[in-house]
């Protein structure tokens, strides 16, 4: 079992935490992984009565553990646990027993994002849909600006592709009062379409060819480009093309004017958030 | 002046690796001369690493004192003192410091022996005589026999009286057998007196008897110098004064002579009274000669060498998969025929290598449109250092860089490699598209097995299977005549057009003599060589490609291998030389310098070596394409963008080329023509995209990356091409004043393309209206009245009148069967002039601006400049339905009647204008930025000229763009290099002379630039707030004036200046006379 892809759910008794539980088994039918139920506390339960401290209903995976940890820090007990197997994704709700909505992210969940190197998928209770066990996400969308540090991700986002079979649609968004990033290497769209029957389509081709050439078979990809406020722009486009979840890369910081897309985000989607940690 | 480097013209064409050299009398007339100006060159020489050596008769001191002590630096490590007639070998360390590499020690036994001999033959000859000798002991290895000891130090150049004075001393001294006997008298002894192998030689003055002499030097050097590092025997060049006899025996240098060492180049600098041996080549001259044939070597070498100036490299370290394409495309060799993408040659990730041949087009499948056909790759070659193929993705890169010689057209690559067991072997790529012959295409591979001694293995060919867009079928491959190199044969598949490749590789041959065989498989062809390395040894490996296509000539096979054959008879060096001095001619006139601003000259210096690379002036059916032969992304297509953005960097530095740019047009007339038909419409309508006949390669519709799908109506819509194509033709008449190519070709041009002007207007109530056209702003597809065309039309339509005035004056004959040809009647001309006088012109505002189409200023006002910043175009932040609904600009439209047709409008509607449409602009377009930046130069608007200028330069150069993938933006090159002259410079070319009006950035202290007028050279150079200063071709004389003022005639030869008053530039004076 050790060496099986593995879903990790962090859950701490609270009903709040429990709201990311189907998301999490969906996580592990898709990606025929085991489901880990970590539960960090100091207090004295038995195990039989673990699933019922954690408020764990019916469960629809067959392959689960339960995992009691002790003596450490929650988050830290939860990313030495995710280091110890073959986690493909950590599945957590945006809150738990305190379910203080006035923060953008419960304590411990904001410590995991900020902190794991594998992606983490957030579940805010406010979703419309919650993600049931038979959820199967068909597409995912990807927001990129053109940069190599947004584009480091892909390859993770491939790998969830693959293991969900799902396709992708990568999400371009122009942004007034920003400057395209200026990094080496990025891919802007193009800020001269000179003759745009050509620059259009050798600029996706560029655009492909640059970040996107590891791509595995079966899994389609979709680029498109919008304009806006970059967190509205995305949450409408997730709406409007059905897209399950909405994948990003950032670069883990989340404190004071940092991330303000990343945190405008949190605040209005509707549909389940990955964080893959770009360094 | 002795003419001694046209005697041996080799000197001017092969860079020698190994020079050596008799001292005393080659290199310098004597000991006692300053040898500083020989020994400048030779160091120049050491620097580019040529290997130089000394061989004398004398000691390494006397070497030192005169020549040696004058160098320093790590280069002196490359020079080499072979003394005392071969005894010793003196080198130098890092520290300029001498080493003794080799000595010849005689033993006690050879001094005794030595001595014996010399004294024998004193004792005898005294004996007989009453002659006295003297011997003089005090030189290594061997003994002087003095045969005149009262002339001390003759110089060379009275080798004819000393030798007669010897022999009569000896003779009238009574030894009978003079000089000669004197030699076969030593000759005995030596034998006698038991010296084996004893060397021997006379200066006249003396009979030397030694145990070594100069052969033993230049062995030294052929097996410590050449064959240690593998350099062939045709590397090195042996030059003395002494080859040839002298009083019947053999001169000096003759001991240097090595007939067996097959290559060596052998030649006299002496007088050689006597001949020279068969094999050397007597040019005489003396040292001066030395000297200079010194100076031609350094010249090749400065010619071969990288570069200086930083501005003229673009240089790409490291590697980096994902700007890989962007790489290539700026990186491009090329020569107007063909263009070669930078890629790496062993091909890697994310590689798009393309040979693309200009006018090779083909369609994908029936009916759909044509665009450039990619020619097999002649690049392609793999490494293999013990069997495995050194690659970048595996093992690890210990250096990689790309560096591109702008000013030579060279591409160089330098690669240090580790392979994953840790050996490091060293590779160096050279490439080139000659300049010289645009057939040719040459590959330099240098290897170098740093710590290993591998087998090295080089495969090299032609790859014919290319996973591209739209690639050439591979028809037909073979191995040439006698098994040395092999020939592709590709063919495209609707238009029917033969490419044939030949390629030849070899091993500059040292001791090195690799295997070689050649390969043919389904998808290539080309050459196997092999060899076993040894730690730190260098083998060259040299291919030519040869490249024709039926395009070119009936029998492209033929003409390929008999070019191949030519190539490889003149080597790599010798086309690389011809490739360079094409070059130097090509930028000699096209380049601008600017002081005072590195990061611009470098992109002046991009932009013009894009653009002579993109041109062909030897065929007149092709123009250049928007992307150039760097990228296939505008399938190859000619634009306006090579009429009104690239033509006028040509017609001012290389009119040849521009020539063939507007004969292309005058070729694809008849399409223009049949479009026009197609309209119902007269004249001629130029096709927006076209190709090879001028029909209409516009495709119809787009998909966006949204799936939106976009019709495409610049096709049918942008008709102002024809007032570009005209414009061109004009502007190419005016400055050159070719009438061959304006009475044959260039007036029919004006004449159909004003016929069609004059059918297209509408009249209503009185005024001519030209309805449901795109002009340059793409964001407004169907206008009426674009300013922009109907001006541009009326322009288009005075030109033609004044063309046909002009041929019934000068050309009447011609002129009558143009005329009939045409079916011309005069009574058009009637009618010309009434659409000309009544074309809407917009004057109906009150004010200065001019409304860009009608309509325009009703559409919603919009100020781009509370759209910054932002991270994509305008029109994408608005939406395309919406953005057509607002004053929005893509790029120029007004502002370019603004320059074009600057006599037309008053100073201050120049001004009011362009700060109304600089408001309302969102270049969108790469063709827009330079336009603007030109207008406000001269308009003095230096912040804004300044930033458009950057925007332009830095269109492909800039990291964060991308999009140079699918090639370079030429029209913005052009425009760059038009924002320079024409705007900060303030060239206004007319026809009855050139304005200018210089207005130069702050930062810029000087700028200078060269233009042909009337096949005259015009050289500027203007210092910032200072003087103009004009030198005039020889030639004939030039209008030039400072504008707002009148034209002067300048008189050929002079030199004027202009000075600034701080206000004005002040008229033209006199300040040298022309040669004349």
């Amino acid at each position: 079992m050790k060496n099986r892809p593995a879903v990790i759910i962090p859950l701490d008794g609270s009903k709040t935490a429990t709201v990311a539980l189907g998301a999490a088994q969906a996580m592990t039918l898709t990606m025929d992984a085991v489901l880990h139920i970590v539960y960090v506390s100091e207090d004295a339960i038995e195990e039989k009565d673990l699933l019922e401290t954690l408020k764990v209903g019916r469960l629809d995976v067959k392959d689960f553990s339960v995992q009691r940890i002790t003596g450490a820090t929650v988050v830290d007990a939860i990313l030495k646990f995710a280091a110890s197997v073959e986690t493909e994704m950590i599945v957590m709700s945006s809150h738990g027993w305190t379910c203080n909505t006035e923060r953008l992210l419960g304590s411990n969940t904001m410590g995991v994002v900020q902190r794991a190197i594998d992606p983490v998928m957030v579940i805010s209770p406010s979703i419309t849909a919650l993600p049931e066990p038979d959820w199967r996400p068909k597409k995912i969308l990807v927001p990129q600006d053109g940069s190599p540090t947004s584009a480091a991700v892909i390859d993770r986002v491939f790998r969830l592709a693959e293991l969900m079979s799902a396709d992708i649609d990568i999400l371009n968004i122009g942004v007034l009062g920003t400057k395209p990033p200026s990094e080496a290497g990025t891919i802007t769209v193009p800020r001269y379409l000179d003759y745009p029957r050509y620059d259009w389509p050798a600029w996706s081709q560029e655009f492909v060819e640059r970040f996107y050439k590891h791509l595995p078979p079966g899994v389609e990809l979709h680029i498109f480009e919008r304009e806006g406020d970059p967190a509205d722009v995305m949450i409408k486009f997730a709406a409007e093309n059905g897209d399950d979840f909405i994948a990003f890369g950032w670069h883990g910081h989340l404190e004071n004017d940092r991330a303000l897309i990343v945190k405008n985000l949190i605040r209005k989607t509707d549909v389940p958030l990955i964080f893959i940690w770009s360094r | 002046m002795n003419n001694c480097t046209n005697l041996y013209q080799r000197v001017k064409k092969h860079p020698f690796k190994i020079i050596a050299f008799d001292w005393d009398g080659t290199a310098v007339a004597n000991r006692e001369v300053d040898a500083r100006p020989v020994a400048a060159t030779l160091e120049e020489l050491m620097r580019f690493g040529v290997q130089i050596v000394v061989i004398t008769g004398t000691n390494f001191g006397n070497i030192d004192r005169q020549f040696c002590s004058l160098i320093t630096g790590p280069h002196k490590q490359n020079l080499y003192v072979c003394t005392d007639r071969g005894s010793e070998v003196h080198g130098f360390d890092e520290d300029s410091e001498p080493v003794l590499l080799y000595g010849r020690k005689a033993t006690d036994e050879e001094e005794v022996l030595l001595s014996k001999v010399a004294e024998a033959v004193k004792s005898d000859i005294e004996s007989r005589s009453n002659v006295t000798i003297d011997i003089v002991y005090k030189r290594l290895n061997r003994r002087k026999i003095d045969l005149i000891p009262e002339w001390e130090n003759p110089p060379k150049s009275q080798i004819g009286e000393l030798l007669e004075k010897t022999e009569t001393r000896l003779v009238e001294g009574g030894f009978s057998g003079g000089i000669k006997g004197a030699f076969a008298m030593t000759v005995e002894y030596s034998k006698k007196l038991g010296l084996a192998d004893a060397r021997l030689t006379t200066d006249v003055k003396h009979v030397e008897v030694g145990l070594t002499d100069k052969s033993d030097s230049i062995k030294w050097v052929l097996e410590e110098l050449s064959n240690k590092r593998n350099i062939p025997s045709t590397d090195t060049l042996v030059l003395g004064d002494e080859f040839g006899p002298i009083a019947g025996f053999e001169g000096s240098d003759f001991l240097t002579y090595l007939p067996e060492a097959e290559g060596i180049d052998y030649i006299s600098v002496g007088k050689e009274p006597n001949g020279v041996p068969e094999g050397v080549i007597h040019v005489g001259g003396g040292p001066d000669c030395f000297l200079r044939l010194m100076k031609e070597q350094a010249k090749i070498y400065q010619k071969l060498a990288l570069t200086e100036d930083p501005t003229f490299l673009l240089i790409r370290e490291g590697f980096d998969d994902i700007r890989e394409r962007e790489v290539e495309s700026l990186l491009t060799v090329g020569n107007g025929y063909l263009g070669v993408r930078g890629s790496i040659e062993e091909r890697v990730s994310g590689s798009e290598p393309a040979t693309l041949v200009a006018g090779i087009y083909d369609r994908a499948k029936e009916g759909e449109i044509e665009e450039l056909v990619i020619a097999p790759d002649w690049l392609h070659t793999r490494i293999f250092v013990g069997g495995e193929q050194l690659h970048l993705d595996t093992g690890h890169i210990v250096e990689h860089r790309r560096v591109l010689d702008m000013k030579k057209g060279v591409l160089r690559r330098e690669w240090l490699h580790r392979d994953e067991s840790g050996r490091i072997t060293s590779v160096k790529f050279l490439r080139f598209a000659s300049l010289a012959d645009p057939h040719v295409l040459a590959l330099k591979i240098s290897i170098t097995a740093e710590n290993h001694q591998e087998e090295i293995r080089v495969e090299t060919g032609i790859e014919l299977c290319q996973k591209m867009a739209l690639i050439a079928i591979p028809a037909d491959r073979r191995v040439l005549e006698g098994d040395r190199g092999v020939v592709a044969v590709s063919k495209t598949n609707f238009s029917d057009i033969t490419v044939v490749q030949a390629q030849r590789s070899r091993i500059s041959t040292g001791i090195v003599r690799p295997d070689y065989h050649t390969h043919i498989e389904e998808c290539g062809v080309g050459e196997i060589l092999s060899w076993q390395a040894e730690a730190g040894q260098t083998v060259e490996i040299e291919k030519i490609v040869s490249i024709y296509t039926s395009r070119d000539t009936d029998d492209p096979e033929r003409e390929a291998a008999d070019s191949l054959r030519d190539c490889c008879m003149r080597g790599v060096n010798e086309l690389l030389l011809e490739h360079i001095d094409a070059w130097r001619a090509r930028w000699d006139i096209a380049a601008i310098t600017i002081e005072g601003d590195a990061e611009v000259q470098s992109w002046l210096n991009f932009a013009a070596y894009h653009l002579i690379i993109a041109g062909n002036p030897r065929d007149e059916r092709v123009s250049i394409s928007a992307r150039t032969l760097t990228g296939t992304i505008y399938k190859g297509h000619v634009f306006w963008d090579a009429d009104m953005f690239m033509l006028p960097f040509f017609v001012s530095s290389h009119p040849p080329t521009a020539r063939a740019m507007l004969m292309y047009r005058y070729h694809t007339l008849p399409g223009a023509r049949q479009e026009a038909q197609d309209l119902s419409l007269n004249g001629a309508l130029y096709a927006w995209e076209s190709t090879v006949t001028g029909e209409e390669m516009t495709p119809e519709f787009v998909i966006t990356p949204t799936g939106e799908v976009i019709l495409i109506l610049t096709g049918k819509m942008e008709q102002h091409i024809n007032t570009s194509v005209s414009y061109g033709v004009w502007s190419y008449w005016i400055t050159t004043r070719d009438e061959e190519f304006f009475v044959n070709a260039g007036a029919e041009i004006m004449i159909e393309t004003a016929r069609f002007w004059v059918s297209r207007a509408e009249e209503k109530d009185g005024e001519f209206h030209i309805y449901n056209v795109c002009g340059p702003d793409e964001y407004h597809e169907i206008v009426n009245d674009s300013i922009y065309t109907n001006l541009k039309a009326v322009w288009s339509i005075h030109r033609a009148a004044d063309s046909v005035a002009y041929l019934k004056e000068a050309h009447a004959q011609k002129w009558l069967a143009l005329k009939e040809r045409i079916d011309f009647d005069d009574g058009e001309l009637l009618e010309w002039d009434n659409v000309a006088s009544h074309m809407y012109k917009d004057a109906h505002h009150g004010n200065n601006l001019i409304e860009q189409f009608a309509g325009y200023f009703a559409l919603e006002d919009i100020d781009v400049y509370e759209y910054e910043p932002r991270t994509v175009p305008l029109d994408m932040i608005l939406g395309r339905e919406e953005t057509a609904l607002t004053q929005l600009v893509k790029q120029a439209d007004v502002v370019m009647l603004l320059y074009l047709l600057e006599n037309d409008f008053t100073p201050e509607a120049i001004e009011e204008n362009y700060k109304y449409y600089e408001r309302r602009t969102g270049h969108g377009s790469s063709l827009s930025p330079s336009m603007y930046g030109l207008v406000a130069a001269r308009l003095g608007l230096e912040d804004l000229a300044r930033r458009y200028l950057h925007q332009a330069g830095t269109i492909d150069l800039a990291n964060n763009m991308g999009n140079a993938s699918g090639g370079v933006h030429a029209a913005a090159l052009g425009g760059l290099w038009q924002q320079v002259v024409m705007g900060f410079a303030g060239v206004r070319v007319q026809a009855d002379g050139i304005y200018v009006y210089p207005r130069l950035l702050k930062e810029w202290t000087r700028l200078g630039f060269k233009l042909m007028f009337h096949g005259n050279v015009l050289e500027f150079d203007v210092e910032r707030d200072r003087q103009i200063t004009v030198v005039v071709g020889e030639k004939s004389g030039a209008s030039i004036g400072i504008f707002g003022g009148s034209l002067q005639v300048l008189q050929p030869g002079a030199v004027y200046k202009s000075l600034w008053d701080g206000n004005t530039w002040h008229e033209f004076a006199k300040v040298e006379e022309g040669a004349a």
